[in-house]
């Protein structure tokens, strides 16, 4: 006899209410995946559009360009340099913030022709990016610094020639001072040929002391600053791909000479030169090695300049 | 009927039921996929073509491509003839760094299609740098100066034309 008031649970819906259970844990399941590419999606083509934005700080005889990068949120950017291949390649990883988390975005852009220093997983909505040409003697490529507009940095003692570069480049986060005293205490402090900074440059030795871990940039400005604004592993890789770009240059100069003398150009002995900077530029194996070329750089730019027929 | 065998026409309702309902939800998905699929492959290609077409601004001004100081004084969108020729010869060295399909260039006035090689420069007027991929994919272009080292009575001077960069990107 059936009991007044008792609930009847007859197993079709037992049944329904499982498989239903079963069906929305799917739909979660599944919309959460979905969510989760779309914004792997979205993350990888702000890397992209980031690595587009650097075409037009490609410098051509200018000294430096620079240009405000602003993300939708705030993000997360992290490189991996690998100097194999002729000319090595460098891959960027964005992840995007959302809801105080970031995702986990593995996908990476990879670009064999950028320079891109920064120090290891720089986070902020917006970013600096400046640039500067590498010559050695000839131009190399196009360096680009990436520095989250947050971050300040403070200059302390810096040589003239230095300072002028940085008044030129203009950037709000970059004090520079006489005293370490007059920094801001959030700033990250630069002493040129003094103690007491984070990060302190020896012009005598041209060095570069940041976590106790020493680089080299042989007096050239544009690796003084990639030193700066980026950690010692990454410099080191980049000036590994720079120096492999320098070497196949040197090659191409040397032919071009070849090419010009059939023209009817002056003899010159500039193709000893070369030849010794493209061999040795890629038996280089750390940033501490580069004054081997510094002579060779100087020789080739006295002996380019006083050609009839140019080489660069 | 028994009730042994209304229980089972129920679940067999609620079976096919379920079935059609997952049918409906997995075309439904399909369906969506390839949408979204279809905008992403779009989205990839606007980009490649917007990432080519700012290349090609400052193509000539990378160091492979660039006349410097060395035609006079420093140029920007000029061509170094000479480099041209010598790339054209060691592209397997240069096949992936600047990520595009092909790179011509097309000397336009005067007008000569024939392509270059070290036999006939500096007097021909096309040269194509990877020509395994040429005239695939999508061609962008800007005008250029195309500079070189002629020779007149063995003496050698600088010569300038104008020419046409043209780079092509892979349509995904």
């Amino acid at each position: 006899m059936k009991k007044r008031g008792a609930f009847e649970f007859s197993f079709s819906w037992l049944f329904a209410l499982i498989v239903g259970a079963f069906i929305l844990f799917l739909a979660i399941f599944f919309i959460t995946k979905f969510s989760g590419t779309q914004a792997d999606i979205q993350d990888t083509k702000n890397a992209k559009e980031i690595s587009t934005l650097l075409n037009p700080l490609e410098t051509g005889f200018e000294e430096s360009g620079k240009t405000v990068l602003t993300m939708p949120t705030g993000s997360k950017l992290s490189t991996r340099c690998y100097s194999s291949d002729e000319f090595g390649r460098q891959t960027l990883n964005l992840k995007s913030e959302n809801y105080n988390q970031y995702s986990d975005n593995s996908n990476e852009i990879t670009f064999r022709n950028k320079y891109l220093f920064f120090e290891k997983n720089i986070e902020g909505k917006n970013f600096y990016i400046f640039s500067k040409p590498f010559n050695f003697p000839f131009k190399v490529a196009t360096l680009n610094y990436v520095i989250p507009i947050s971050q300040k940095y403070c200059f302390v003692n810096t040589p003239r020639d230095i300072k002028e570069e940085l008044q030129k480049v203009n950037l709000s986060n970059f004090e520079l001072v006489t005293n370490l005293g007059d920094c801001q205490e959030e700033s990250k402090t630069i002493c040129f040929n003094k103690d007491g900074c984070s990060i302190i440059i020896d012009t005598g030795d041209f060095s570069i002391k940041k976590d106790s871990t020493f680089v080299f940039y042989a007096d050239n400005t544009a690796l003084m600053f990639a030193g700066i604004f980026s950690d010692s592993v990454l410099y080191e890789c980049q000036l590994q791909r720079l120096l492999k770009r320098a070497s196949l240059l040197a090659e191409v100069y040397t032919q071009k000479y070849y090419l010009d003398q059939e023209a009817g150009c002056a003899k010159s002995s500039i193709t000893d030169y070369l030849s010794y900077l493209e061999t040795v530029s890629l038996n280089i194996e750390n940033s501490e090695e580069l004054s081997e070329l510094s002579l060779t750089v100087l020789e080739l730019e006295n002996k380019n300049s006083r050609m009839s027929c140019q080489l660069w | 009927m028994s009730i042994m065998v209304k229980a089972q026409i129920k679940i067999q309702q609620t079976a096919f039921m379920l079935i059609a309902i997952t049918l409906f939800f997995v075309l439904a998905g399909l369906f969506f996929l390839s949408i979204k699929m279809n905008s992403l492959r779009s989205s990839a290609t606007d980009l490649e073509e917007q990432n080519t077409r700012l290349l090609l601004t400052k193509l000539a001004d990378s160091p492979e491509f660039s006349c410097g100081a060395s035609y006079g004084t420093q140029k920007t969108s000029c061509v170094d003839f000479a480099k041209l020729m010598i790339l054209k010869n060691e592209m397997s060295n240069y096949s992936n760094l600047w990520g595009v399909e092909d790179i011509q260039v097309l000397k336009v006035y005067p007008q000569n299609f024939e392509e270059c090689d070290l036999s006939n420069y500096p007097n021909c007027g096309k040269i194509t740098l990877f020509p395994e991929n040429s005239g695939s994919g999508t061609y962008l272009s800007t005008f250029v100066s195309l500079c070189g080292r002629a020779s007149a009575s063995g003496v050698a001077y600088d010569k300038c034309e104008i020419a046409k960069l043209m780079v092509s990107y892979d349509d995904k």
